[in-house]
């Protein structure tokens, strides 16, 4: 949990609320944040388990969801439908991955393919993308296929746009330093353009995670017969709530620990960027 | 670009276009480069028949199907209930957003220990509660304005906070230094600082809410342009299906222009770029 | 006041100039009101190998482009600029340039920064290249900070670095766009000092943008004073002071007391114009 405002990039830049969290020291911050955390399970438990303020139907107190997670685990339900939404995410966040950079880049580097690429992608990357999640199925019947579509499209879109819009604003004063010095288009491309597109890259692909989550969870909500969001709709339907909170709390995880696996790549592969950007 | 600011908020900066004279010859390449992409989608459906009408129709089918649905009334009565659920749970999300996006950033107490929660909970992907949501409201528009409000109040709640945390204290002295003070410093200071920033929130809302809307619409009741896509999509007809997602492409991307004009309008010294820090 | 406007064809006379600037002017399109910018107009300069020639004008004056056109980085819309007889068409090793910005790779360590125009001129081959990219570094005293990122150098250091990677790339010529502009007061005059000596050191031949009218006198062995709208040269004056020179021993100097009082006139009339004109 504090990690999340640790090591979030970009926090301390302007100030607000990364810079009056870095006022304290980083075990400070953790203990306080600690504290926050039990006192609110402690908050929660007492008004739905105890008090019963809630109708813990709707919402289950800890202690139930924590025995939801147990019951998935030991009636063997989770690893089936867990490995099947984490497949599926995968290999749609990889084709978008796959598809994206290099048409991003190439966006980058050809004004014409910007100006026909840019107005289209856009036009999709605003529209939500549970809009394409009824085709998806027509076209791709039940199984792992829509939500492999809907993971793709969503997580496509963010990263293009992202690598595009790194590569049109490389600092022009980079450039022309570069062109002082020699550099060939090529050696351009290779020593100014793309180092400088990489921090746009990482930011393209957390938010991707984000969206691609999403987008598993919508396309496996209506119409999956396996994977979290079928296991989600089954305990729903059938009152098993605790189960279901447990599910999400299980995508939940899975969202942040890519977003943060992304942000480690990235202090590893761009090492420059580890304490904020410019 | 894409930038991740002060709260953990994140949205891609789309470049500035560079207004030149030969800006209209990219409209029409674009123009060109659709028409060439209907023809062959055309030809490879009705005229070579590579793929099989029944799964993808081509674009005149298509045509024709949106035709259909603009003078058809039930398309327009599911619209309208899409709309009014969409705008009632939007509208609670902008005054509560707001308000607790205000007061959070506002009070360094809120904070430092509401914000982490509230972190955490935009950043958690909530559809994932939409069944929890038909379970506890029924199938009627309740729960799907419960999870329109559920979906949009983060982002509003979470860049509010921002600007707020971003309003530059010599500007909040500028005001003090005037005279103004107490609420007028709020409306006259703080208000105009922030609403860019709420903005912007209310605009990944507004994606997120039509999300909810349309999820809610799957999963049970019988209303709403989300129902009549998944009604035809299951039907096979995939004309009708087509012309239904582009509707949807049509409707957000109204929703995006309107709010992006209304904070041009509102807030025309706003530089998304300048906020942003982009180099 | 002895000012001495520039011989306007002397090329007969030996030594031929190294940069000979003949009547350039650089005009651009503005293209949303369809009217064209002068930029700069008639300029004629010539610079002997091994001066230190600073340019001093308000901004907005012309002087950046100019320099870009030495450079090569901009195109003369009309007039020629010969480096060593022969015509600019580009930059060239010939020429290096410091960035009032720094422009260095943000990706890039001080030592890799260093070497950049090395590398982009193919000149990395064999042994050695490793000594001087050291000795530069040592040189404008950054030595111990070679595997840094530019974000952890203060903006003095970080120009530091632009110098050792102007220095290594061993150009005849230094073109220097303001320099200290972006660097504070304290840094500014110590670094003015070491710019100096290195330049007397070395012996390069230097054009030195500059809106400091101490900077255009301490360095300068002639100071190209420019005017605004359009962007010409007003005048040019021989220092005449002895080296080495610094602020504390110069100050008392009458010439030096003449020249700073006659340039800020000069200036303030060019200031006031362009205010007036805005």
């Amino acid at each position: 949990m504090s990690t999340f405002l640790a090591s979030g990039p970009n926090l301390g830049r302007s100030g607000g609320v990364g810079a009056w969290l870095a006022g304290l020291s980083p075990a400070g911050k953790a203990g306080v944040l600690a504290v926050e955390v039990v006192v609110m399970l402690v908050v929660w438990q007492l008004v739905v388990g105890v008090f019963g303020w809630i109708n813990p139907v709707f919402l289950p107190p800890p202690t139930a969801i924590w025995q939801g997670f147990v019951e998935l685990v030991s009636s063997g339900v989770l690893w089936p439908n867990l490995l099947i939404s984490l497949q599926a995410w995968l290999i749609g966040f990889v084709v978008a991955a796959v598809i994206a950079i290099p048409v991003g880049l190439l966006m980058g580097t050809s004004l014409p393919v910007d100006r026909v690429v840019g107005p289209i992608a856009w036009t999709i990357y605003a529209t939500p993308s549970i809009a394409y999640q009824p085709l998806a199925k027509a076209w791709f019947g039940f199984g792992i296929g829509p939500v492999v579509f809907l993971v793709a499209i969503s997580a496509l879109f963010p990263i293009l746009l992202n690598v595009a819009a790194g590569m049109r604003t490389t600092n022009p004063s980079i450039i022309r330093a570069g062109r002082v010095y020699g550099a060939s288009r090529t050696q351009l491309y290779r020593s100014v353009y793309l180092p400088s597109t990489v921090p746009f890259l990482f930011a393209g692909l957390r938010q991707a995670v984000v969206l691609a989550t999403i987008g598993m969870v919508v396309a496996e909500l209506s119409g999956s017969a396996i994977g979290m969001g079928a296991l989600i709709i089954k305990s729903v339907n059938t009152y098993q709530t605790d189960q279901a909170f447990a599910a999400i709390a299980i995508i939940v995880a899975w969202s942040v620990g890519m977003a943060q696996l992304v942000t480690l790549v990235e202090r590893w592969v761009a090492p420059w960027t580890r304490t904020g950007r410019r | 670009m894409s930038v991740t600011s002060a709260t953990g908020t994140m949205r891609i900066v789309r470049p500035r276009r560079v207004v030149r004279r030969d800006e209209a010859k990219w409209t029409w390449l674009l123009i060109g480069v659709i028409a060439v992409i209907l023809l062959v989608w055309e030809a490879a459906v009705s005229w070579l028949h590579l793929v099989p009408e029944a799964f993808l129709p081509p674009p005149t089918a298509v045509a024709a199907s949106f035709a259909q649905l603009m003078v058809d009334p039930e398309f327009w009565s599911a619209f309208a209930y899409s709309l009014s659920n969409v705008v009632i749970g939007l509208v609670l999300a902008v005054v509560v957003g707001v308000v607790v996006g205000l007061a959070v950033g506002w009070s360094p107490v809120l904070r430092f220990t509401v914000a982490p929660f509230l972190w955490l909970l935009y950043s958690t992907p909530k559809v994932a509660l939409a069944p929890l949501f038909i379970l506890g409201l029924g199938l009627g528009s309740e729960s799907k304005i419960a999870l329109v409000f559920l979906l949009a109040v983060f982002p509003i709640i979470l860049n509010t906070m921002e600007g707020a945390v971003t309003v530059s204290p010599s500007l909040v002295n500028a005001g003090r230094v005037y005279g103004v003070n107490g609420l007028a410093l709020g409306w006259k200071v703080i208000f105009p600082a922030t609403l860019p920033y709420s903005l912007s929130g209310i605009q990944r809302g507004a994606a997120l809410g039509f999300t909810g809307e349309v999820l809610g619409e799957f999963l049970g009741g019988t209303g709403g342009l989300g129902h009549l896509l998944e009604y035809a999509a299951y039907q096979f007809e995939m004309a009708e299906a087509i012309a239904m997602v582009i509707v949807m492409v049509i409707i957000a991307n109204l929703t995006l222009l309107l709010i992006s004009t209304l904070r041009r309008r509102l807030a025309p010294w706003y530089d998304d770029r300048k906020i942003a820090g982009a180099p | 006041m002895t000012t001495t406007t520039e011989p306007r064809h002397h090329e007969a006379s030996p030594p031929a100039p190294l940069i000979s600037v003949r009547d350039l002017s650089v005009t651009y399109d503005v293209a949303r009101t369809g009217k064209r910018l002068i930029a700069i107009e008639g300029v004629d300069l010539d610079v002997h190998e091994g001066e230190f020639v600073t340019v001093l004008g308000p901004s907005g004056c012309g002087k950046t482009t100019f320099m870009n056109v030495v450079a090569g980085l901009v195109k003369p819309t009309t007039g020629t600029v010969l480096v060593d007889g022969s015509p600019v068409t580009g930059p060239g090793p010939d020429r290096a340039v410091v960035f009032q910005d720094y422009a260095l790779l943000p990706w890039r360590t001080v030592f890799d920064n260093v070497k950049f125009g090395l590398e982009m001129q193919k000149a990395l081959k064999g042994e050695g290249w490793r000594d001087r990219v050291q000795e530069a570094i040592e040189m404008v005293g950054l030595a111990g900070f070679e595997s840094s990122y530019p974000r952890e150098l203060s903006g003095g250091m970080q120009q530091r670095v632009g110098l050792a990677r102007a220095f290594v790339a061993e150009p005849r010529i230094l073109l220097m766009d303001e320099p200290l502009g972006a660097v504070d007061a304290l840094t500014r005059e110590v670094m003015r000092d070491e710019i100096d000596k290195l330049i007397q050191k070395t012996g390069k031949t230097v054009l030195f943008i500059t809106h400091s009218i101490e900077e255009a006198i301490l360095l300068g062995d002639r100071i190209v004073v420019f005017k605004s709208h359009p962007g010409a040269i007003k005048e040019v004056i021989e220092t005449g002071l002895e080296r080495p020179r610094s602020e504390r021993s110069v100050q008392h100097d009458p010439r030096f007391l003449e020249l700073r009082d006659h340039l800020w006139e000069a200036l303030q009339g060019e200031a006031t114009a362009a205010a007036v004109s805005k």
